[in-house]
């Protein structure tokens, strides 16, 4: 079909009309019904993240090419070092008893319980800032391994997020070094409840509404506090590293490193349990 | 069609590399309608702006359909446009398409806050510069498509 150079109109006011109440009709449904949200992880699993490994497959192979010429010398020295570790964490485990015994006793006059961490799966994390604008991760396992959203994603050394956004076979994670993700906190010197966040500039975590006068000193240990349900208690945050009590202002600006290297992470922990008092 | 709906996959692919970019990222999907709906304007333009906006919603992580319903709007005023368009010379397209995307954005920007959700305004403004830039590579390379495959009005 050979088309004139000039049309009257090629546009259809009524397609126009139907597309865009069509549109306004899914975004009120997303909002109003996230949970119903089955048109997203099914293009999720069966399009993008196809599409996604196809994309990432030629910078996988270069990084794993560059990888295996390093390794051998490395493993050896690894080995060295890890056997040397293990020595002194023996020496060390002969005292776990006592203290197992020690925590108890405290635990037992704390009103906060720790429950034991059971069900756990291990993900890895295929990539990072997947939301726009948001500190965030994306990680391996999805709706297909129970995970749903809320649920507290850890490292070995202390908290790294939230599941924020689930699919079958992929999930999103809400760091804890995001701007918008408020960690319920407590120092574990004092007792003291804080809420710690993550800080717009570079990756450290800091405290809000801290008022001048707290009892808080550098290398303080920070954990969770299991305050409001949403992450596990008693898992380290970070340690205090610097305080500057403003004069004239009532709140203190309270920096705080994060126990998880979390931007050198390639596995995370996900526990399936739900918190409960 | 079926070339047509190739490369707005390869639009798809790109955008997914650019995603550690956040809002500042060009938006490929956007580009390449605009380049099919000022080649061989048509209804089914719209219907194609449409499917893509959900597929960056989904990639963005985004509520659904609220990028659909600016593309929607800015394929219907580019396909009322294209004759005018057609005449001009790159340089000009680009300044075009340039404000008619910064007019898209800020579309956009409206139907976030009547949602009652918030977007970083500048990030999107910066996108909307970075797009108008990228109209030339866009432009030679999907014409080069068209030609090589004969694509007609479909």
């Amino acid at each position: 079909m050979s088309s004139p150079i000039f049309k009257k109109s090629v546009t259809n006011f009524y397609l126009l009309i139907v597309l865009i109440s069509l549109s306004i009709t899914s975004i009120i449904v997303d909002l109003r019904y996230p949970s119903i949200n089955y048109v997203r992880v099914l293009i999720n699993d069966f399009i993008v993240n196809p599409i996604q490994y196809i994309v990432k497959t030629p910078s996988n192979f270069f990084y794993n090419f560059i990888e295996e010429k390093e390794t051998i010398d490395q493993l050896r020295l690894k080995i060295d070092t890890l056997e040397k570790d293990n020595k002194v964490m023996k020496i060390n485990l002969q005292k776990i008893d006592v203290l197992k015994s020690e925590i108890d006793r405290l635990r037992s006059i704390k009103s906060v319980m720790m429950k034991k961490i059971q069900n756990i799966k291990i993900a890895k994390i295929t990539q990072r800032d997947t939301i726009p604008d948001k500190e965030s991760i994306q990680m391996s396992i999805g709706s297909n391994d129970f995970i749903k959203i809320g649920q507290t994603v850890m490292g070995t050394n202390g908290l790294v997020g939230q599941v924020v956004e689930v699919s079958m076979y992929s999930s999103k994670v809400l760091l804890i070094t995001d701007v918008n993700s408020n960690v319920p906190a407590m120092i574990t010197r004092t007792g003291k409840r804080i809420i710690v966040k993550g800080r717009p500039q570079d990756d450290f975590l800091e405290t809000s509404f801290l008022t001048n006068d707290t009892d808080i000193k550098s290398g303080d240990l920070i954990v969770s506090s299991g305050q409001a349900g949403r992450f596990i208690a008693s898992l380290n945050v970070g340690r205090v590293i610097e305080i500057i009590r403003n004069k004239g202002e009532r709140f203190a600006t309270v920096v705080i490193e994060p126990s998880e290297y979390i931007n050198n992470l390639t596995e995370v922990i996900v526990t399936l349990d739900e918190y409960k008092d | 069609m079926l070339i047509i709906i190739f490369t707005l996959f390869i639009g798809l692919m790109l955008s997914l590399i650019m995603l550690p970019l956040g809002y500042i990222a060009p938006e490929w999907l956007l580009l390449i309608n605009i380049y099919w709906a000022i080649a061989l304007p048509s209804n089914n333009k719209i219907l194609l702006s449409f499917l893509s906006g959900f597929f960056v919603d989904i990639v963005l992580g985004q509520p659904l359909g609220i990028t659909s319903l600016s593309y929607v709007v800015l394929i219907y005023i580019i396909l009322h446009l294209y004759n005018s368009l057609r005449y001009m010379t790159i340089a000009q397209q680009m300044v075009v398409i340039f404000f008619l995307v910064i007019i898209k954005q800020h579309f956009y920007i409206w139907t976030f806050y009547v949602f009652g959700l918030d977007i970083d305004y500048q990030s999107l403004i910066i996108s909307s510069f970075i797009t108008g830039a990228l109209w030339p590579i866009i432009y030679f390379s999907l014409r080069f498509i068209r030609r090589k495959f004969e694509i007609d009005d479909s």
